[in-house]
């Protein structure tokens, strides 16, 4: 199954290409965001990260789906 | 130098000063501004009238260059809310006024009919100034002047053409550490209330002042240190230096609450476009006088401000922030940086406040008075401002003056005051603080965003909120930042220990709460007697019943949440 992931802020990554905000994973049948997370080599530590499926807030545990939209966000507020 | 009371009557042209009164030693800030209002301004007066009173407080700790903590508040009973109204922002007044010795200064007394003035204030005290010359200038146009007339270090608090035309969504203007009038006390009118006492502007020289004094500095140094050192390692710290708010546009846009034409959609097709990562890359292309980031205030460590300049090199504005993005931006259906930076500088040099202009634009767009995405449509609106055509005036006093006037029911406003760039249909938390905050609806009175929780789930907004407003609360009184916030967490004792280490008190663990506990009380105090009741603590109807995309929610936060945060 085919996953879009957008790393938001300090989370994108420098490629030889430029700038990569936007990445599309294609994943075993069964992945979570935890298995995103650990395929980008992304540890979370305290709040600091939000991940958003689809528009919500989910947990790492949370099942993924072919044509899912997961976007990681460093925590901000205020502005 | 011992804190005063300063009380300025522009009509008789006097300037006095007094002891603090014992019920207003331990506060500052927005606590200390409902205090005074609930003391000294009748609820339910005129806002425009004799008996209303400007107030600048700076915070409890501001004076002393900690880190992000010398904002400076403004207060009075607000033109466009009618209820209790504090505003806050970084630049060098806090500092200044502290500095002179001042707890606050209050502008009071009979109307002038005529002239303009300017106020020069030091330790010596304060000294009047015609000021017919400026009168019709844009700030900053007026803060140049000045500055070269009164010297590089002064500082200044003035208005713009929006507040000499007393229009409710005008701001009062303050230097950044650059000497530019760029940090704003925005929300709520309180430029009209300087208008109507036709005081142009304030010019602070703290040349002969000094720092306050503190009572144990050995213990204020070990929680400064403390508090600089989790502030400087907290992540947050990094993602606002080199993005600034600008991180939120894409955060809340995946939320799908970014207001979008007049709060029709809470996703914008162009977020992308105007996002803080497009920003940055923008910014760094471009190079000087563009700056990724930008410290609004001297000493501050987090510098989440920015310069915002042109492709030929040429500065628009300084700085470019979320809440303009999103007011400016989407909610008018522009995609285009340069846009809105452009825009921002016109309503800037105008003293008026972004957000509530940028409401309003999105109203006079639904009423066909500019499409959607039409960048010199919105110029040429600000243009009537400008010239003070009726149409101008009534887009000025505010998204709630535009919508009625134009016949746009679809209104993004509580209490009077236009919503800030969180559709509360996707954030209900924060729907929450709209409709509930004795502010009306502000983006800085207790924002949710950032919470661990579903935002589409009306269960438990109201207690996030509730935490929320009291921790914002608490920190507007102290002076600080809410960025500030962040170190504050993680070094849980240094707000105690700063405040027994300059006042010699001897406070507790929960005195932030304490802080913002008590604020919340005044102003509700301050509220119920100006008329407010549990029916003003609501969201528009609209937003109940009209769904957003892209998750079709409606603002469903029961009532009785919303009725036990008002007790």
């Amino acid at each position: 199954m085919i996953v879009t992931v957008r790393l938001h802020t300090i989370l994108r990554r420098q490629s030889p290409e430029g700038v990569v905000d936007r990445l599309q994973l294609d994943l075993q049948p069964g992945a979570t965001v935890a298995t995103v997370l650990a395929q980008l080599d992304i540890h979370l530590r305290d709040d600091s990260i939000l991940l958003v499926l689809n528009g919500r807030l989910v947990k790492p545990d949370h099942p993924l789906a072919d044509g899912d939209e997961l976007r990681l966000v460093p925590a901000i507020s205020g502005g | 130098m011992e804190p005063r009371v300063w009380r300025v009557d522009v009509a008789k042209r006097t300037v006095t000063t007094e002891a603090v009164p014992p019920t207003r030693e331990r506060l500052g800030g927005r606590g200390l501004i409902a205090r005074i209002l609930l003391d000294e301004v009748p609820p339910k007066c005129d806002p425009l009238g004799p008996l209303n009173k400007l107030i600048w407080t700076p915070g409890l700790l501001t004076g002393h260059m900690l880190p992000s903590c010398d904002r400076i508040s403004i207060g009075g009973k607000s033109p466009l809310t009618r209820g209790v109204k504090e505003s806050n922002a970084g630049g060098s007044t806090g500092l200044k006024m502290a500095r002179l010795g001042i707890k606050a200064f209050l502008l009071e007394g009979d109307l002038p009919v005529d002239g303009w003035w300017l106020l020069y204030v030091s330790a010596q005290g304060g000294r009047f100034e015609a000021a017919d010359d400026l009168a019709g200038a844009g700030v900053y146009q007026a803060a140049a002047r000045l500055v070269d007339r009164f010297g590089t270090k002064v500082g200044l608090a003035l208005i713009g053409p929006g507040g000499e035309m007393r229009l409710s969504g005008a701001g009062i203007l303050n230097l950044d550490k650059d000497r530019e009038p760029s940090r704003i006390n925005g929300r709520g009118g309180l430029g009209a209330l300087m208008g109507a006492r036709r005081l142009k502007a304030i010019v602070l020289d703290d040349s002969g002042g000094e720092r306050p004094p503190l009572a144990d500095p050995d213990l204020y140094s070990a929680a400064q240190k403390q508090f600089v050192r989790e502030l400087m390692a907290h992540p947050q710290t990094a993602i606002y230096r080199d993005y600034g708010t600008a991180g939120l546009v894409s955060l809340v846009d995946g939320f799908g609450g970014l207001p979008t034409r007049n709060f029709a959609s809470g996703r914008f097709e162009g977020a992308e476009k105007i996002s803080g990562e497009r920003m940055r890359d923008l910014l760094q292309a471009r190079g000087a006088p563009s700056e990724t980031t930008h410290a609004c205030m001297a000493g501050c460590t987090i510098r989440c401000s920015n310069r915002f300049g042109s492709q030929s090199g040429e500065k628009i504005v300084q700085p470019l922030e979320y809440e303009t993005i999103g007011l400016v931006g989407s909610n008018l259906g522009l995609d285009d940086l340069d846009a809105i930076a452009r825009l921002n500088w016109e309503i800037n040099d105008l003293g008026l406040d972004t957000i509530e202009i940028g409401a309003a634009l999105g109203l006079a767009a639904e009423a066909g008075y500019m499409s959607f995405g039409d960048f010199n449509g919105a110029m040429a609106l600000l243009g009537e401002i400008r010239r003070g055509t009726p149409l101008g005036r009534v887009i000025g006093n505010g998204a709630v003056a535009t919508g009625r006037a134009l016949g746009v029911r679809r209104v993004p406003a509580v209490k009077g005051q236009a919503l800030a760039s969180y559709d509360p249909r996707a954030i209900k938390g924060t729907g929450v603080t709209y409709a509930t905050s004795p502010q009306g609806a502000d983006h800085t009175a207790g924002l949710t965003v950032r919470a661990k929780v579903d935002h589409l789930d009306p269960k438990g907004q109201a207690e996030l909120s509730r935490t929320a407003q009291i921790n914002v609360a608490g920190y507007d009184t102290l002076g600080a930042c809410l960025f500030a916030s962040f170190g504050f967490a993680k070094a849980p004792t240094a707000v105690r220990d700063l405040l027994n280490a300059r006042y010699g008190w001897d406070v507790s663990d929960g005195i932030l709460q304490e802080l913002g506990l008590e604020t919340l009380r005044l102003e509700r105090g301050f509220n119920r007697a100006a008329g407010f009741g549990p029916q003003d603590d609501r969201l528009p109807e609209w937003m109940t019943t009209e769904p957003l995309p892209p998750h079709n929610s409606v603002f469903d936060v029961p009532d009785e949440d919303l009725d036990r945060l008002s007790e």
